[in-house]
Parts: C-alpha cells; structure tokens; sequence
C-alpha cells in the first residue's frame, strides 16, 4: 500500500510538474543573427559540405534575416549563385569575406590530431620507451606473482 | 617480528626486511594479506581495480590539464590548442587523458559484464551491484562532460543535446539547463567535471569497495566438487593488479604518442555536422529513428535493466549457461549496442537540432 502512495506521488508530480517544462522550452529558443546564420553556413560547407538543403536554408535564412549588422549582403546574394552553381570553394569564400572572417584564424585553422602519428621530437620516442619498459615491467610482475 | 624479540644466534633480517616491517608497525600493511579465493587473481577479476587505476590515472593527468584550461566559451577552444600546442608535453597529457578515459568506459563495461556473467551480483550482494551502476553511471557523466570540454564542434553539438534533453524532462531538467545557474553551462559542466563528479566518484567508490570487504569476493560459477577452493593472500591480487595496472599505462601511453585524439574546428551554434564519439555512437540511430528524446529512454532504459539484474534473476545458480533465460536477453541486448554503433558509423551525417 506505502509502494502505491509512493508511485502515485510520483505519477501526480509528472503531471503536475512536467508541463511546465514547455514554457521552459519555449523561453529558452535561439534567435539567431544573419552573421550567425552565414557562420552556420561556413560550418556546414567545413564540416557536412554534402548537405545541400541545410547550406541552402542558412544562406537564404541569412539574406532574410532582419539583424544584418556586420553581414555585406551582397556577397551572400553572390554567395548563393556560386552556391546554385556548385562552386562551393568560392561561396564559402564569399561567406567569409561577408562578415569579414577571411582572414580569422578560427575559421582556418586545420583540426589536429584525429589520426596515427609517428612520434615526433624527443619526448615521442622517450614517451614510447618508457610505455615499453612499463609494459614490460607489468608482464613480468604479472607472471611471477601467478 | 620486531628487532628485540629475536632470540640469540638467530640470523639478522635484511634491510628490506626490516624496512617493512617498520612500515607494517606503523600502516599495517599486512592486514592487507588476508585470503581471498584463488580466482580472484585472474583477470576478469581485475577489471574493477583497473578501473579504479585507469580513475586514478585520470585524475592525475586531469589536475594538470586544469592549470591550462580556459572555461570560458570564448576562449575555451583556444586553450584547449593552446594546451595541444604550445603546453609542454600537453599534446601527450591531453591524448593520455582521452584513451584512458576510453579505456575506463571499456573496463567498467566489461567488469559490469563479468559480474553479471558471473552471477557475482547475487545475494548478499544485490545491493553492491547497484552501487556499481551508478559508478558505472557517473563514468557515463564524466565522458560525456569531457566530450564538452574540449570545445569543437563535436562538443558544442554534445553540449546542445544536453541542453534539448533537459528540456524534453521539463522542470526535472531545469537544474542542467543553460537557464539555471546565471554562468555559461560550459562553465558549470567544468566544475561538475572537475570537482562534483570526482568527489561523487570517491564517496560511492569507498561504499562499492568497503562492501566487497564485508560480503568478501563471491564464489566462482564455475568451480565443481566439494573441496572448498585454495585461497591466496589479497596482497598477492595487489601485486597482479600493479602489473596489470603498469601494462594499461604503457598501452595508454603509447596511443597517446602515435594517435593523439582529434580537436575540430572552432564550435558554431546551429548547425550539426558530427557524430558523438564511439561510447555513446550506439544512440545516433535511435535518435535518427525516434528524435532526441531517443537519447534519453534508450540511456534510461539501459540503466533501468541493468538495475533490474538482483530482482529478476533471484536464484541461486551462478553459472551462465544455467541460467540462460536472463543470459540470453542480456546477451541480445548487449548485441543490439554493438549493432547500433556499428551501423551508425556507416550512417550519413543526420540534422537533429537545429535543421
């Protein structure tokens, strides 16, 4: 009988509770800029140059946006043509020079790291002994204490 | 012994010798040999002390990596190259950090695997099994927070998730929502990160290891005969786990040298380009199909299961083939993760926020 109060309790709370849950959501969306849309763009050009539709919405959400401060629009407009016509190296340099990032480290900056790498200076190589001899170690204390 | 019980003629102890025995005086060391059964001495009866090292580990590494990280959104992504580039040996601290914590999220996994195969989880030590769920999920939390912390994009998008699934819990939510709190959630991530977390990790660490102490290390299912099994000196499991312990380092060490971990392109609000990383991939196409609210019943459903292990599977029988009616769905289970991170690695890139 206390596991149902108990349950029911917690049923009361999920109903009464939860709903307001969506009045937190709804006070909690972006509201995105036309910068922020052109950056969205250039992400999605880096990153997931495949999809099309989304890079397409940016660019237009970005031409349509009513906060343009900081964003040439004109570029973009040419933007979107290169983009209709499958230059997509030329828009993404257009998307950058629209808002003046061309020359931003951040926007250029290559990823690292993400692959196999040979062991590079000299701490590579001691780093590498060290493991070996610390393996090592371990495989003998492994066999002698069986 | 101590040096003036010894009677006359009898041969002096080595230095070594005396030196423990000093130690022991003082610390005790030798209540540290009390017996545990022969098994215990095998590998998959380690996997809980490795974790415990790998956790160890982490912390290490993690203090030094916190001397250099900038928590702040505008500037995190920097520090974090800064720390790759210009830190000394931060490159291989920061690599060492990422595989060990990959190799903690894979020791839990498997140690959660034995107990279970193992029956280890039966009475009396139901309640230590749940214990070491939620150890198990405060791994999850660390590796997720840790995700964020590095600040690309794949961060950024992890971090976006966190925030729509604490909206999908409403008020429940609230508490890891960007509206609580007044700071960047990144900012309040770091200190779950680097001090929540951890103090939690030791508090329920102290209560998984004091109760294997008291209900002692559970039989092996697979041990026949009424001849009660040869026990070995728990010191002696110690010294297998440092040599274990020393072999994972060495691994970890050198995967940290020749595959430093990749850090992505500055972060951009908005957009959704990556996959989460491998430990929490198995979720990506239960978000494609069910949307993000996928995330939040499939974690919770796995963490329901896996408490549910003590009170459905009650007898007494511990081997695993003799108890396949719960072996067999938990094996099915575990198939469809492996499953679903393998066929979300050959899934396109999907849109889930923000398209």
């Amino acid at each position: 009988m206390r596991l149902r109060t108990a349950l029911a309790a917690l049923l009361l709370a999920v109903v009464v509770l939860a709903p307001a849950g969506a009045a937190l959501a709804d006070g909690g969306e972006e509201d995105f800029t036309a910068t922020d849309f052109v950056e969205q763009a250039i992400g999605l050009l880096r990153g997931q140059p495949d999809l099309t539709e989304l890079i397409e919405d940016r660019i237009a959400d970005a031409l349509e946006d009513d906060e343009v401060e900081g964003v040439d629009l004109e570029l973009v407009g040419q933007a979107q043509e290169a983009f209709e016509a499958g230059r997509l190296a030329e828009t993404r340099e257009l998307l950058e020079r629209s808002i003046g990032a061309e020359d931003s480290p951040i926007l250029h900056e290559p990823d690292v790291g993400g692959g196999l790498e040979a062991p590079k200076g000299t701490a590579g190589p001691v780093l590498i002994a060290v493991a070996v001899v610390l393996a090592l170690g371990g495989t003998v204390v492994v066999r002698r204490v069986h | 012994m101590s040096v003036e019980a010894q009677p006359q003629g009898a041969v002096r102890p080595s230095r070594a010798s005396r030196f423990f025995d000093a130690l022991d005086e003082r610390l005790g060391l030798r209540g540290l040999a009390y017996p545990v059964p022969e098994h215990a001495n095998k590998l998959g009866y380690s996997l809980g002390g490795l974790s415990l090292v790998a956790f160890l580990s982490l912390l290490a590494t993690g203090i030094i990596l916190a001397q250099f990280y900038e928590s702040e959104p505008a500037t995190a992504h920097a520090g974090v190259r800064r720390i790759i580039t210009d830190v000394t040996l931060g490159s291989y601290l920061r690599g060492f950090h990422y595989w060990m914590a990959m190799a903690m999220v894979v020791l839990v996994g498997l140690h959660l695997l034995r107990v279970f195969a193992s029956g280890s989880f039966k009475r009396p030590r139901e309640g230590n099994w749940i214990v070491g769920v939620a150890l198990a999920g405060i791994t999850a939390v660390f590796f997720f927070s840790g995700t964020v912390l590095k600040w690309d994009q794949e961060a950024l998008e992890a971090l976006e998730h966190n925030v729509e699934i604490s909206r999908l819990l409403g008020r429940f939510g609230y508490w890891f929502s960007p509206e609580f709190g007044g700071i960047p959630l990144l900012n309040r991530l770091y200190t779950l990160h680097i001090a929540i977390l951890p103090a939690l990790f030791f508090l329920v660490v102290a209560v998984h290891l004091s109760l294997v102490k008291r209900h002692g290390m559970a039989p092996s299912p697979f041990r026949k005969g009424p001849v009660p099994e040869p026990t070995e000196p728990f010191s002696r499991h110690l010294a297998r786990l440092g040599g274990f312990a020393l072999i994972l380092i060495g691994i970890v060490t050198v995967l940290a040298v020749v595959a430093p971990p990749v850090h992505g392109p500055a972060p951009v609000e908005g957009i959704e380009v990556t996959k989460p990383p491998w430990p929490m991939l198995w979720l990506y196409p239960i978000e494609n199909w069910v949307g993000v609210s996928g995330i939040l019943w499939a974690t919770l459903a796995i963490f329901a299961a896996l408490l549910a292990v003590p009170f459905v599977d009650r007898g007494e029988e511990r081997h695993p083939l003799r108890r396949l009616p719960v072996v067999i769905p938990a094996a099915l289970v575990a198939l469809t993760v492996l499953g679903l991170i393998i066929y979300a690695l050959v899934t396109p890139v999907a849109t889930h926020i923000g398209g």
